[in-house]
């Protein structure tokens, strides 16, 4: 359902973006250059509203939204387990582009990321033994380790390609990241699983070093 | 759209794995929690005589009408002390009430001390329990005990001439056993075949009343709830024994245990002439009747056996006489049956108990026998007395114990005086003030296989006593999950002991306001964390041990 949403989005957009577009041409000379970026890449999908001020600086406002899961795919201690991990990342972003030359720019900003967090997910699927005591998978439980990050990440990164199309249309590429802080990890047991919150401070202080949150990304540039 | 999907998947989590290069599931181990068992019981095997040696390790036996659901903390069925202490639990189908308890009994033979017995009645499936139990060491038995280890020839398994073991009396007790052995007397083991031997010993053991008046207590104490009466059937309630003395007498000849004889053989016990018969309200009299129970050794339960005589000895002494065909632990007395919830042959006493931090709420257990046993002292709440119910015609002193409680510094088991007879006393026990210098403790406390990933927290009640300080004035810590609280003395050095399933792990630390890793031990490690804002001392540890 949400990817038939996306879609349809994009297609409005697209369509708004040709329509403005063909009577921004009879008027092209005279105004400040603006474009609709449609992006896609590590961050997910997303659009920009770009805007160039003059031929050194643009600005950039946009949003993107990610997420994705990968079932059974973990090996999670001594636990022959059912696992997911799943993840969902969603910014706000306000980007500022310094324009060297025609086409690398050096972009630079702040994001708010109302949602960026982690989630791995396991039940065991066999019986657990130790000593005389036999537990079923049913009495054991589940745990799952929830990570979420701090809300605004500054930006640095690279673009390759024009900023605005000569023409109609062009694509460009980003390459950059967002400095992250640690997320905070909480551990969620259930019945017999619920003694691991030593194990959460483990996974924050192995992510401790995760500052980096890379960016590639092909935008899809349509001038007005 | 799904290769753009299964695309990104890749990247991100390309992107995550990469970012640091540390997966960030390092060093991960997966607790699961075992406290799936029931009613946590501590028992504390200690000297009878203060001061002397400690039973140390040796297997337990347990028997009785729920023995069946008694469990080790890891849910094992082999049952061995360690270090003097034994942990228990009931299986996670028991479901004790007040109204349908869990009965058993825990039967203790190990070299040097008296065979013991100790009939265990839980109530609760989640309060727990510490027994002190006492046991009687032959080389230094208790006050009021006297003892006797002998061998004597014997010919081809028979007594060729009259045999007698005569009992030790000491400054502590004044009475003696004598059990005689007619010539001709065969000695047979637990078969009831002949055993043949040229060598009898006899490991003997006589609780009278003390030279300080205090009433005889029998093993495993004057309250019996495995029993069989007079007409051979079990009495549920179970009884108490008015004792005026108990042999407990074992025999030994070639290589295997003697169980009983092809002829009868005589047993005298002195007993205390000032004694009262509760059927006449009167000091026992020579010609009177006495009781006779005795005690099976294989399943601790009492067994009437009939009566004996109150007759005078050679040295005109008052001494209880029977006759007897096999071995056991021999008792007596007279008994009553046990009424719930009240006293036999009662009177009014008053019992007051003082304490100078009120914290937290506590149980203290009275005993012996006292109506309202457990007796608890709310928060704020620096004294209480209490009404209750007490023996006529018994001559003891009572203890207070303070139950294990989460944050309390109370440990130690305070004794009053021996009174020559309870009924109006007005008895006061006051725990001393905890020292000044406390600091909270919190305990963390995980099992790591060595041979398997797992780890659990322990689930078991550990002791932590002052370096030097006697056993049974060690503080109980009841773990859930490895999780307890407490409070410890600034600057004192306690030492550690976890003994489950046999097996003992020590640790030794100082309570410092530093954090401090934990000097290395065998098979346990860890650290200590002082935090100053809270003045708390966390105590980190990890034992590892072979797990099946």
């Amino acid at each position: 359902m949400k990817k038939t949403i996306n879609f349809i989005l994009l297609l409005m957009v697209l369509q708004a973006t040709t329509a403005f577009a063909q009577v921004a041409d009879s008027i092209k000379t005279k105004n400040r250059q603006m474009s609709i970026q449609v992006l896609a890449g590590s961050q997910g999908i997303g659009a920009n509203f770009r805007y160039v001020l003059n031929k050194n600086i643009a600005l950039r406002f946009g949003g993107s939204y990610a997420q994705a899961g990968i079932n059974d795919k973990l090996a999670v201690g001594a636990f022959n387990s059912k696992n997911r991990l799943s993840g969902k990342l969603g910014t706000i972003h306000a980007l500022a582009e310094l324009m060297p030359q025609k086409f690398i720019r050096v972009v630079a900003g702040a994001a708010y990321l109302p949602n960026a967090r982690m989630a791995v997910y396991f039940e065991p699927k066999d019986a657990y033994s130790f000593e005389g005591i036999t537990l079923t998978p049913q009495e054991i439980g589940s745990l799952e380790f929830q990570m979420n990050w701090a809300t605004v990440a500054p930006y640095l990164g690279v673009g390759i390609g024009r900023g605005i199309p000569k023409n109609r249309f062009n694509v460009n590429v980003d390459l950059g990241a967002y400095y992250i802080s640690t997320p905070k990890v909480t551990a969620i047991g259930t019945k017999l699983l619920t003694n691991n919150d030593s194990n959460a401070i483990i996974i924050q202080n192995n992510m401790k070093s995760y500052r980096f949150l890379p960016v590639a990304q092909l935008n899809f540039n349509f001038k007005f | 759209m799904k290769l753009f999907k299964k695309t990104a998947i890749a990247l991100t989590v390309m992107i995550i794995l990469l970012n640091g290069c540390k997966n960030p599931a390092r060093d991960i181990n997966v607790t699961v929690n075992t406290d799936i068992f029931k009613s946590p019981m501590l028992f504390q095997f200690v000297n009878a005589k203060k001061g002397g040696e400690e039973p140390k390790d040796f297997t337990v036996e347990i028997k009785g009408q729920n023995a069946d659901l008694v469990r080790t903390p890891s849910g094992g069925k082999v049952f061995k002390a360690s270090s003097s202490l034994l942990n228990l639990m009931l299986d996670r189908a028991a479901n004790p009430t007040p109204n349908n308890p869990v009965k058993f009994t825990l039967i203790i033979n190990t070299t040097g001390f008296a065979p013991t017995f100790q009939d265990v009645e839980i109530t609760s499936a989640t309060d727990p329990m510490l027994y002190k139990v006492a046991m009687i060491q032959y080389t230094n038995p208790a006050i009021g005990s006297g003892t006797i280890v002998a061998t004597k020839a014997i010919s081809n398994g028979t007594a060729n001439s009259e045999l007698a073991f005569t009992t030790a009396t000491n400054a502590d007790l004044s009475q003696k056993a004598e059990i005689t052995i007619a010539s001709g007397t065969g000695f047979l083991d637990a078969a009831g075949q002949p055993i043949v031997g040229s060598q009898l010993e006899a490991r003997i053991v006589y609780t009278g009343t003390a030279t300080n008046g205090k009433s005889p207590i029998a093993t495993g104490g004057n309250i019996a709830k495995n029993v069989i009466g007079a007409n051979g059937q079990p009495i549920a309630e179970g009884v108490y024994f008015f004792t005026a003395g108990v042999a407990t007498i074992d025999m030994f000849a070639g290589t295997k245990e003697v169980k009983s004889f092809t002829k009868p053989v005589n047993l005298d016990i002195e007993v205390n002439s000032n004694m009262v018969n509760p059927s006449t309200n009167q000091p026992i009299q020579e010609n009177e009747s006495i009781e006779v129970w005795s005690l099976n050794q294989e399943t601790g339960q009492w067994k009437n056996e009939s009566n004996g005589r109150i007759v005078k000895n050679t040295a005109g002494k008052l001494v209880a006489r029977t006759q007897i065909t096999h071995l056991s632990a021999f008792l007596f007395g007279n008994s009553t049956r046990i009424v719930p919830g009240a006293i036999p042959n009662s009177c009014n006493a008053q019992i007051t108990i003082n304490r100078a931090n009120a914290d937290v709420a506590q149980y203290f257990r009275i005993s012996p026998l006292v109506s309202n046993s457990d007796m608890s002292l709310a928060v704020g709440e620096k004294t209480k007395t209490f009404q209750v119910k007490v023996m006529r015609f018994t001559v003891q002193d009572l203890t207070a114990t303070p139950l294990p409680t989460e944050g309390s510094p109370l440990y130690q088991t305070l004794t009053s005086e021996v009174y020559l007879g309870l009924c109006d006393q007005k008895i006061t026990f006051t725990f001393p003030a905890p020292p000044t210098n406390q600091i909270n403790a919190t305990i963390d406390l995980m099992f790591k296989c060595n041979n398997k990933d797992l780890r659990t927290g322990v689930n078991a009640m550990i002791t932590i006593k002052p370096e030097g300080a006697p056993a049974d004035e060690a503080m109980v810590f009841t773990l859930v999950n490895g999780k307890a609280r407490g409070v410890l003395t600034n600057g004192v050095t306690y030492d550690v002991t976890v003994a489950i399933d046999g097996k003992s792990y020590t640790q030794k630390f100082t309570a410092t306001k530093n954090s401090v890793p934990m000097i290395p031990a065998p098979n346990f490690t860890g650290a200590i964390a002082y935090n100053d804002e809270t003045n708390t001392l966390k105590l980190i540890g990890l034992i590892n041990k072979d797990c099946n």
